[in-house]
């Protein structure tokens, strides 16, 4: 087994690890996952194509764009598909409906603007590759890896030591009795969409570049949910471990078995992770929920 | 004088079981008023109420003269602080931020002057300031409740049964410090289902039965009635 190949999964560890994180963050909130998550990254990746990278922008804007739609786009499902459910405390199977319905609505639109085609974003850098010695990285690697830690180490930073991200938590465990404390959930809710739409819009600019740009991208969104359930779900810090390791795993397992294989094979993992460990690497999800 | 809190002709119902009815209660600045009853008897529903989780289907609730806000955040914005039955502490968030949610409308100097403030008056949480809040006995997690309510810098401190499940002597350090907050100034509605105790320390009282009020009087008052005595004080 190569360095090589490690630092390969590395890079696609980091960009699982923004999807998971921002899946981990809604779960808290909702206590149920976000389906319509990987639809708001494709939705997202090709309005800063569109708006951005297309017009030959550059990388930072295109990124700014993506994350600015992805705020928008979550604050629009908050409110259209999951605040009166929340409020009403309905069941679980309404989130499952709400969720499903506006990633499809989300894909859907996408489709008709721009077909089943397929579209590459500009190459944002001069020399696609940098050697270290024997080892060839590419650039684009590097970047994703460099830019996803860095917003990672800042959400970090947030949930941890600020008001804003202690609210969060609070909310994360029990809404009520944050609202006693002064905090308006609502808002808080809100803002947890906000951040896990940021993280969207970036990761959907990442698998663009890193594969390619259509209309179903979005269910790469499976490999963050992979990823946190490996982790243990809820927990922010799992959710990373969890998608680093996926990525290390699949390449390993690409490199070894090919495509077709490595792909049952993590699906695999995953549940085997569901059978012997089903609260994941972080364990209680109750210790750890942020 | 106007009470501080004044409820009128409250009603509350969930779906189709009516919780109150027709609740009418006064806490008039600095007194300790308590509000007893059975379980089930409406207490817990009276104080989501007032904090405002709970809509009311009819009646109404002033706070200083004015009627009381809508939302439960603006509620705690305008002095009703309110340390919820269970305690309810952030299990998976440590004591120093805990106390610092409760403190979340703060922040700055204020913010640390009232943590310091709480750890002074509780030692125990200023020691284990870095673990999780779920790692304390059920006693320590009633006073990390009441210190973080405390955070809020409340005007009126509203206490849902802070003796429930805490062994005697650990009950009699928690009225110990309900007698301390209210010498601070703090007005405190306390509900309980420890007749005995909440008498011992209320300037009026209560008494809550399916969703009505019954009965009210002083604490010394109810404490030497015969009705009370049957139903609450076990003789």
């Amino acid at each position: 087994m190569s360095l090589q190949i490690i630092l390969n999964g590395i890079a696609t560890g980091s960009v699982y690890a923004l999807i998971a994180t921002g899946f981990a963050l809604i779960f808290n909130v909702l206590k149920f996952s976000n389906f319509s998550h990987g639809a708001t990254m494709t939705a997202c990746a090709f309005i800063s194509y569109f708006l951005v990278a297309d017009k030959g922008l550059g990388l930072f804007p295109t990124l700014l764009a993506a994350g600015a739609a992805g705020a928008v786009v979550a604050l629009f499902g908050e409110f259209v598909g999951f605040r009166r459910i929340l409020k009403n405390h309905s069941s679980a199977t309404y989130f499952f409906v709400s969720s499903i319905t506006l990633g499809t609505l989300y894909e859907g639109l996408v489709t008709i603007r721009v077909g089943s085609n397929f579209f590459n974003f500009p190459s944002f850098f001069n020399n696609p590759t940098i050697g270290i010695g024997s080892l060839v990285i590419s650039t684009t690697d590097v970047m994703m890896f460099v830019i996803s830690v860095a917003v990672l180490l800042v959400l970090a930073f947030v949930i941890q030591n600020t008001r804003l991200g202690r609210a969060l938590r609070a909310v994360s465990f029990d809404r009520d009795t944050a609202q006693l404390m002064g905090i308006n959930s609502t808002r808080m809710i809100q803002s947890a969409f906000v951040i896990s739409g940021v993280l969207a819009g970036i990761a959907g600019v990442f698998l663009g570049i890193k594969y390619t740009l259509y209309p179903s991208l979005g269910s790469l969104v499976v490999k963050g949910f992979i990823a946190s359930v490996i982790g243990g779900l809820g927990s922010l810090p799992g959710a990373i471990a969890g998608a680093f390791l996926l990525g290390i795993l699949e390449t390993i397992l690409l490199s070894l078995l090919g495509s077709g294989y490595s792909t049952i094979a993590t699906f695999a993992i995953m549940l085997l992770f569901l059978l012997v460990r089903p609260q994941g690497i972080a364990g209680s999800n109750v210790q750890e929920k942020a | 004088m106007e009470p501080l809190l004044k409820i009128t002709d409250l009603s509350v119902s969930y779906g189709h079981v009516e919780a109150l009815r027709g609740v009418s209660a006064e806490v008039r600045e600095g007194q300790i008023v308590s509000i007893i009853g059975a379980n089930g008897a409406g207490k817990t529903t009276l104080l989501r109420t007032v904090s405002g989780l709970v809509s009311a289907r009819a009646g109404s609730i002033a706070f200083q003269g004015r009627p009381l806000p809508k939302k439960p955040d603006k509620i705690v914005g305008a002095g009703i602080v309110h340390v919820p039955e269970g305690r309810k502490c952030f299990s998976g968030l440590t004591i120093r931020d805990n106390l610092l949610v409760g403190g979340y409308l703060f922040r700055g100097k204020k913010l640390e002057e009232d943590l310091a403030e709480q750890y002074q008056r509780f030692p125990i949480l200023e020691q284990r300031k870095d673990q999780f809040a779920g790692t304390l006995s059920g006693g320590e997690q009633q006073m990390l409740a009441v210190a973080r309510g405390l955070m809020s810098r409340p005007k009126i401190l509203l206490l849902d049964e802070p003796s429930m499940g805490l062994a005697p002597i650990i009950v009699n350090q928690i009225y110990d410090l309900i007698r301390e907050i209210h010498d601070l100034g703090i007005t405190v509605l306390l509900v309980e289902q420890n007749a005995a105790m909440a008498l011992g320390v209320s300037d009026y009282a209560y008494v809550l039965e399916n969703g009505r009020i019954s009965l009210s009087g002083s604490g010394e008052e109810l404490l030497g009635s015969d009705e009370i005595r049957k139903a609450y004080l076990g003789g």
